[in-house]
């Protein structure tokens, strides 16, 4: 029985899906020589990173117990083009390899033309079509840009990597504004746009395994308003999404939809900088076979930032992520599997310290260790059903990345 | 005894003549009508939210490196913003493709020669290298 109401695009076919990605590509890879030429309009930036990651038990970028694993490398280029004081345009190829949950193909992470509809003194109003990263918490719009995160790996209860290529991006609109007030800035974002939706990749995280079955991306949307206090102060920001998937089974068709809200709160001050983020993460399955109607994810965490010198800072972190928040302790769903999936995987819960020393503008490294009581964020392909996971484990990773 | 206070001596100069960073002022090319602006206003230029001045002359940032004593005087002092949260701010423009950032560069002589060759450029200098060339803007 239908409990709400969506609002449906028919689908595409699979070949005009995959003609307009390599059409994307194209005009991405085209584009920057363009941006050569005009050295005055143009920029060019970019990063390569490097990581090795060991696990105690349970595997996370590639098989990393043992020795560990070196199966993590991000690489990114991008580049604008300014037209004029309204308008530009800008994009950026990435490669993402995290073991097998991501495989390293290229791939158009944004390409759009912004343009500025309304200045005035105090605030400035635009929009930007073509693919646009998706705006949520604090860490989203960058999540693959090694030295704009806290720590080498993202909270995961908020920054699920495993689910990473959902989150990246859309293709659509996105309108944004902004208020300049005497020591703070307000922000307004809206998005709407259909989102990348790998359906091997969100099969594998709902089923544990590929099936004949496709989710396909529907119109989506976003909102996020953000208050910035320049200087000391603090940094608030309130994200709501709602990601709509059609389920297109044999069986009858049926819909997704997932309506994260995020509260962020930071406070800064020179040397250090306290943030955390609240997220309820409830799921909605219609008419999609061995899942129940309803999950409600829960997800928070604080983390304390000390920046020793302008070179070296460390990072102090708690995690937690919950599944189901009928059911954190994951015994249901254990009694429900018969015991083949574990309690401990619907919820995770992370203590993890670290550190980053600056080498000079071009060259960062990181390390830090993570002990983890639950296997909730686990990447599936790394870890296939049959293979048995441990309940507390340990994660060490680090990291060297170069940017310019 | 005196060997002694002679080294201590030694020791302590270094430290009492370390070069203390001077004092950052807003500078601007020559032609630029503009020659007073609130504290607010200078934080969005730098923070690329405005980039064109008031008779619609597009406005050039520069910037040094962020490891220069000269770039965290002028956050701290001048733009009363944290260096991080300057950087923080372009990697997310940079990064999201909202926007671009500003121009580096190397030197204080490179930043004198950049801002008196480009035509709507704003950046910051020492108070001994300004002259009668370049123009200061003043923060109301």
């Amino acid at each position: 029985m239908k409990t709400f109401e969506f609002y449906r695009f028919s689908s595409l076919p699979e070949s005009c899906r995959r003609t307009r990605q390599a059409l994307l590509l194209a005009l991405g890879l085209l584009y920057l020589p363009i941006c050569i030429a005009n050295e005055h309009a143009s920029q060019i930036h970019g990063f390569i990173s490097q990581g090795y990651t060991y696990t105690s038990a349970n595997n996370f970028h590639g098989d990393s117990q043992n020795n560990g694993s070196f199966d993590f490398r991000e690489v990114g280029v991008n580049s604008s083009y300014r037209f004029n004081q309204r308008s530009f345009v800008s994009g950026q190829i990435l490669s993402n390899k995290a073991g097998s949950s991501s495989n390293g193909d290229l791939s158009v992470d944004f390409l759009l033309l912004d343009y500025r509809l309304v200045t005035t003194n105090h605030t400035r109003t635009g929009i930007q079509i073509g693919r646009v990263k998706n705006p949520f918490g604090f860490y989203n719009e960058t999540r693959d840009v090694p030295f704009t995160r806290p720590s080498i790996i993202l909270p995961q209860s908020i920054y699920f990597d495993r689910t990473r290529d959902l989150t990246l991006s859309s293709d659509g609109l996105h309108v944004y504004s902004s208020l300049d007030l005497p020591s703070s800035v307000l922000r307004a974002q809206l998005q709407a746009a259909r989102p990348r939706i790998n359906s091997e990749k969100l099969e594998n995280i709902l089923f544990k395994t590929d099936t004949s079955n496709e989710f396909e991306a529907a119109l989506s949307y976003i909102v996020k308003i953000t208050w910035e206090q320049e200087g000391r102060g603090l940094n608030l920001a309130l994200s709501l999404a709602q990601l709509n998937s059609d389920y297109i089974s044999s069986g009858g068709n049926g819909m997704l939809r997932f309506s994260p809200r995020i509260f962020s709160l930071q406070y800064n001050t020179l040397n250090w900088s306290i943030t955390g983020e609240y997220a309820r993460r409830p799921f909605y399955f219609d008419n999609i076979p061995l899942l129940p109607e309803k999950q409600d994810g829960e997800s928070y965490y604080l983390q304390a930032t000390w920046r020793f010198t302008s070179r070296l800072c460390a990072v102090v972190r708690r995690d937690i992520a919950y599944l189901d928040r009928d059911d954190k302790a994951g015994s249901k769903r254990e009694a429900l599997t018969g015991g083949l999936t574990p309690a401990y995987s619907m919820f995770a819960k992370d203590w993890s310290l670290g550190a980053r020393y600056t080498i000079n503008t071009f060259w960062e490294v990181a390390l830090e260790n993570h002990w983890v009581h639950g296997t909730a964020w686990l990447p599936t392909e790394d870890n296939p059903p049959g293979q048995s996971t441990k309940e507390y484990w340990r994660l060490l990773t680090a990291q060297v990345s170069f940017q310019f | 005894m005196r060997a002694i206070r002679a080294l201590m001596l030694l020791c302590v100069c270094p430290v009492l003549f370390s070069p203390i960073v001077q004092a950052q002022y807003i500078v601007t090319h020559p032609s630029n009508d503009t020659k007073h602006i609130s504290a607010s206003t200078l934080r969005a230029i730098f923070s690329m939210r405005i980039n064109e001045w008031p008779d619609g002359t597009p406005i050039t940032v520069f910037v040094l490196d962020k490891d220069s004593k000269q770039h965290d005087e002028f956050c701290k002092n001048v733009l009363q913003i944290f260096p991080y949260q300057l950087q923080r701010t372009w990697n997310r423009l940079v990064f999201s493709g909202s926007g671009q950032a500003p121009k580096r560069v190397k030197s204080i002589a490179e930043m004198k020669n950049s801002i008196l060759s480009t035509p709507g450029a704003i950046g910051y200098l020492p108070e001994d290298t300004i002259d009668e060339n370049i123009r200061i803007l003043s923060v109301q």
